[in-house]
């Protein structure tokens, strides 16, 4: 498979463009994604090339338009809806909760609601607190919903279209500060499972688990860490939902000691599910040392650039928490 | 024309009876499908009752009390238009079972043990040694690495009764206070760590050999140097002539386990500490007696150096100083022999034409029956013999 | 089937019997509930039968419709099959949702009944999808979305309406009006003397009809479907109508005075299309007796039928969420 760089946005696009030349049933409506190219610039020229029928621009009614995609999905159709910003997808919560992830079940297996809900989350763009957020946990916490948050340009083509694929709802979160990042991508239209998680580095004192734009800070800092002998390995899960736990609690069985990192506030999010899963298996015995999380503080995020950092977890503050945690012990 | 009941409603979700109130119609009233014919109260509020059929009221069934929600409260003669449809569900009345949701179960983690760490390889990325997390805490407070333990909880895994028998694994004290000093709580603590070593010893077959031993010329030769070691030493060397004895028993049979490597347990303050010398008939005996002296010393103070913390294949227990004349101790698995000693001291022994006395001490020897027989147990009690008289091992 | 109820003794017949295998259904829900043999809670549509029946009949077979909490109407004026129906609230494995769903949740995708809803105005949006999968695919399919005067008020109403009128789409609105939302009533809820004068907000057609008139909800819902058709896109058909039961097994009917459900009580629907075809010569007064009686069975036998089927199977409901590639 051909390799070359492309931005995360760009792959997000070929993904999009891809799914809908080889399949009728795949079209994408939201807001400004016509000819304004997307509030993240991710739509780009699908417009031109796809025409205002499958690339639908539509009014500001993320409620009526999530409805509208699991409508289409139910009479055979596959359609992406973005929302502008993950933080809108609150306006749309009945029909991303109450339905789509129900339906299913509900129905006795008799329909499939197979849609996929892309959009953008987290910090660092001084949006403030109702345009920052990181809800990945509610989403996860839906049974009958599948959750991914791709961390690399390649991932997030090939896991948007194995969500494209999949005949159940899947929430696609792309972090906001990921969009002009690069990285290598395959050319053809291939396809990342999903529920198989990545390791993204190998290392044999420690092991930091990290989702979003977490996964290259935690790179950045296990490149520190190196300087001053400590060796970490770097995994990223990739899907929520359905969880890929063994890389992990295989890596932990290794290197003893579990740092879990995630942007959102620290209060009932991802990381304390992984936090529960670790000690509830046998690699709970393997341990040197107690589990521990680096999340994002439990407030809103602030305005200001200095508080907005302060907010969530930044390299200086993985690596610190690595090092302390490799002086714990029982 | 047909009998046709009026039935307590269940008037909400949670509903299971009502308790009758007032009656607004009598016997004998006419009445119509609609109209409220009584009051009942629910578990949350009162509520009117309405004829589900129309016709002649002839007979209220119940008047006061509790109610079953679905049971008859009063008789009606009038025509039957078919709205009886529970009637069709006959006998008693299928309850709407509510199966047992299916348990959470837990992913199925498979993390199988495969490849268990060898001993000596460097490579930083084996599995860690599972351990009860409380078990490798208190094998790190007493410098016990835990490769030296042997884990009988699942996959290998370390428990807390393994990391305490492997500090405090036979009974008695040598030559120390005993562990009667220690306070209630903690001897209550110190019988359960031995019980739980002691245990599975009952349940191994095991055999003492006895032997009285001759130590006047031993004791000539050992000059200041003690009789701990001197008979540690003399162990040592008996044991590598008996090499069925130098093995650990395993589901596949006996285990060679490398040179002779004997526990002695030190009584202290906090319970017994069981340091272990490793062929100790290798190092001169001088030397071999201050080394013996400063790690009963060290003990005593709750310290044991990481070179005395190996993997024992045999034990020596003493109760000579606590007048005891002979004795047989357990094996303390997964040992193949324990020797236990009285005390040292001037017996009548036979001498040529009479009776003489002699230094002697009464030697149990206690052998694991699967790693060896009888002839094995004699033969290192004659090797301990030979071993302890100069004349036959100069080294002594 | 889409000739109108007074069309012929075929088409009359068929309305007669739709309404009253819907009444028979909804009263054998009604005591099996009352008698506690029936699990949860049940929203019934007695009093109603005309709008879910007439509106129906308007519809073909490939047509789709999505319903409402207060459903089962629906769900039998599309063709549902009373013993599934009947096995789904009885909480058997061989309901239409295995036991699943409940009451609220009836779908039957083969006959187009995209499923009912217990979130009010939930269905409205999707039946706007819908459409517009028909739309997009080119076919000349339409989805009528049932709901009540309550879910008007709901923003996904408005949402739906909107993009429905901005995208044509092939949806006709029902809004079923009995009158009060729960035990909210209408006087009190809107300010506009009809709901169907909400369309014009939109830019499509509104109209009003009397709902407890199976021909009227029939003729009103038939030309909605005709513009549908024909790319003209949505129509918001208000039928007004009463419930004559409270809007749950919960519901102390607190709210409304016993005149007046007393008095529409007597404007039963199917009593008045029973005079109405007796009185054009379409039915006689034996073959009315003989629809009756054939409902009557139909029910009885869906009961007994759905009864001796095994209970819900909960052996793996945790594969039951996702469904497999």
């Amino acid at each position: 498979m051909t390799q070359r760089t492309i931005t995360y946005a760009e792959a997000v696009r070929e993904a999009i463009g891809q799914a809908m030349e080889a399949d009728d049933r795949v079209f994408m409506l939201g807001e400004d994604i016509g000819v304004y190219g997307g509030a993240f610039g991710v739509s780009g020229d699908l417009y031109h090339r796809f025409g205002p029928e499958r690339i639908r621009d539509t009014p500001i009614s993320e409620l009526g338009i999530v409805g509208a995609a699991v409508g289409a999905a139910l009479a055979g159709m596959r359609p992406i809806v973005e929302i502008q910003f993950s933080d809108f997808t609150n306006q749309a919560m009945d029909q991303i909760v109450n339905q789509a992830a129900k339906i299913h079940f509900m129905l006795g297996g008799a329909a499939n609601v197979p849609m996929v809900l892309r959009a953008p989350l987290g910090s660092g763009t001084g949006a403030a607190a109702q345009h920052s957020q990181s809800l990945e946990a509610w989403f996860a916490h839906v049974p009958g919903l599948k959750v991914v948050m791709p961390a690399t340009a390649e991932d997030a083509k090939g896991l948007l279209l194995a969500a494209i694929d999949d005949p159940n709802p899947v929430i696609v979160l792309e972090h906001k500060l990921l969009y002009r990042t690069s990285g290598p991508v395959s050319e053809e239209a291939f396809r990342t499972p999903l529920g198989v998680s990545a390791v993204r580095r190998e290392g044999a004192d420690l092991t930091i688990v990290a989702t979003g734009v977490m996964v290259s800070r935690a790179l950045e800092a296990a490149e520190t860490l190196t300087q001053q002998g400590i060796d970490v390995s770097v995994i990223d899960p990739r899907t929520l939902t359905p969880l890929d736990m063994n890389p992990i609690l295989d890596d932990v069985s290794r290197t003893g000691r579990a740092l879990l990192v995630q942007e959102a506030p620290g209060h009932v999010g991802f990381t304390a599910e992984l936090a529960a899963r670790i000690a509830e298996s046998p690699t709970l015995y393997r341990l040197l040392a107690p589990i521990r999380r680096v999340s994002g503080l439990d407030i809103p995020i602030p305005y200001a650039p200095q508080l907005e950092r302060s907010a969530v977890p930044q390299v200086e503050g993985i690596v610190h928490a690595a090092e302390q945690l490799m002086k714990e012990s029982f | 024309m047909a009998r046709l009941a009026i039935r307590m409603p269940k008037m909400s979700m949670t509903m299971t009876e009502g308790e009758m109130g007032p009656w607004l119609v009598d016997e004998g009233a006419h009445i119509e499908s609609g109209d409220v014919v009584c009051e009942v109260m629910t578990d949350k509020v009162d509520m009117e009752v309405e004829s589900t059929v129309s016709g002649v009221l002839v007979e209220i069934v119940a008047r006061e009390g509790m109610v079953a929600v679905g049971e008859p409260i009063a008789w009606v003669e009038g025509e039957d238009d078919g709205g009886g449809f529970g009637d069709l569900l006959t006998g008693a009345p299928e309850p709407v079972s509510t199966p047992e949701p299916e348990s959470n179960l837990a992913p199925a983690d498979a993390q199988t043990d495969s490849m268990a760490p060898t001993p000596g390889e460097a490579t930083a990325r084996t599995l860690i040694t599972p351990a009860v997390p409380r078990a490798r805490a208190l094998a790190a407070e007493h410098n016990l690495s835990l490769d030296s333990v042997t884990g009988s909880g699942p996959d290998g895994r370390v428990l807390m009764g393994d990391v305490e028998s492997r500090l405090a694994p036979t009974l008695p004290p040598v030559d120390a206070p005993s562990a009667t000093a220690a306070k209630p709580d903690r001897r209550a603590a110190i019988r359960k760590i031995v019980a739980r070593t002691l245990e599975p010893a009952a349940l191994i077959p095991q055999f003492t050999v006895w032997r009285e031993l001759h130590l006047d010329q031993a004791n000539t030769t050992r000059g200041r140097r003690s009789w701990t070691g001197v008979i540690l030493r003399a162990y040592s060397a008996a044991l590598k002539e008996v090499p069925e004895l130098l093995t650990r028993w395993t589901e596949d049979g006996p285990v060679p386990c490398g040179p002779p490597a004997i526990a002695l347990a030190v009584a202290t303050d906090r319970g017994l500490l069981v340091p272990v010398f490793v062929e100790p008939d290798a190092t001169d005996p001088d030397t071999f007696d201050a080394e013996l002296r400063a790690v009963v010393a060290a003990a005593q103070r709750g310290k044991v150096g990481p070179d005395y913390l190996g993997i024992a294949n045999a034990s020596l227990s003493n109760m000579g100083g606590l007048g005891v004349d002979r004795f047989q101790a357990l094996i303390t698995p997964p040992q193949a022999s324990i020797l236990a000693l009285g005390s040292i001291t001037e017996r009548p022994v036979a001498v040529p034409g009479g009776v003489g006395l002699a230094l002697t001490v009464h030697a149990g020897l206690t052998v694991d029956h699967r790693a060896g027989d009888g002839v094995h147990a004699a033969q290192l009690l004659e090797s301990l013999k030979k071993a302890l008289d100069p004349s036959t091992n100069p080294l002594t | 089937m889409t000739d109108s109820p007074f069309a012929s003794a075929e088409s009359a017949k068929h309305a007669l019997r739709t309404m009253w295998k819907t009444r028979r259904f909804e009263e054998a829900v009604d005591d099996l509930f009352a008698r506690g043999l029936m699990h949860g809670t049940m929203h019934l549509s007695i009093g109603q039968e005309a709008s879910a029946t007439g509106a129906c009949m308007a519809l073909r077979d490939d047509d789709a419709i999505t319903s409402t909490h207060r459903g089962h109407g629906h769900c039998i004026g599309k063709g549902a099959d009373l013993v599934r129906m009947m096995a789904e609230l009885l909480a058997k494995e061989t309901g239409y949702c295995r036991g699943r769903g409940g009451s609220m949740h009836i779908a039957d995708v083969d006959t187009g009944n995209l499923g009912a809803n217990g979130i009010v105005a939930g269905g409205i949006p999707i039946a706007a999808g819908a459409a517009l999968a028909f739309q997009l695919r080119g076919e000349d399919r339409v989805v009528a979305c049932f709901f009540g005067d309550g879910a008007t008020n709901e923003g996904a109403f408005h949402e739906a309406a909107n993009l429905a009128a901005i995208w044509k789409l092939p949806v006709i609105f029902i809004c079923e009006n009995n009158k009060y939302g729960m035990s909210f009533s209408t006087e009190k809820a809107f300010a506009i003397e009809h709901i169907a004068q909400r369309a014009a907000g939109y830019g499509f057609p509104g109209v009003t009809v009397d709902g407890n008139a199976v021909g009227e909800v029939y003729d009103a819902v038939a030309e909605a479907v005709a513009r549908a058709r024909s790319g003209e896109g949505p129509t918001l058909v208000e039928a007004v109508t009463y419930r004559w039961k409270g809007h749950s097994k919960s519901d102390k009917n607190l709210y409304r005075s016993k005149d007046e459900i007393a008095q529409w009580r007597s404007k039963d629907p199917i009593g008045r299309f029973e005079h109405d075809v007796e009185q054009r010569g379409l039915l006689t007064a034996d073959e009315i007796a003989q629809v009756r009686s054939e409902a009557l069975e139909a029910v009885r036998s869906a009961v007994l039928e759905a009864n001796s089927a095994p209970d819900a199977d909960p052996a793996d409901l945790l594969d039951a969420v996702f469904a497999k590639a």
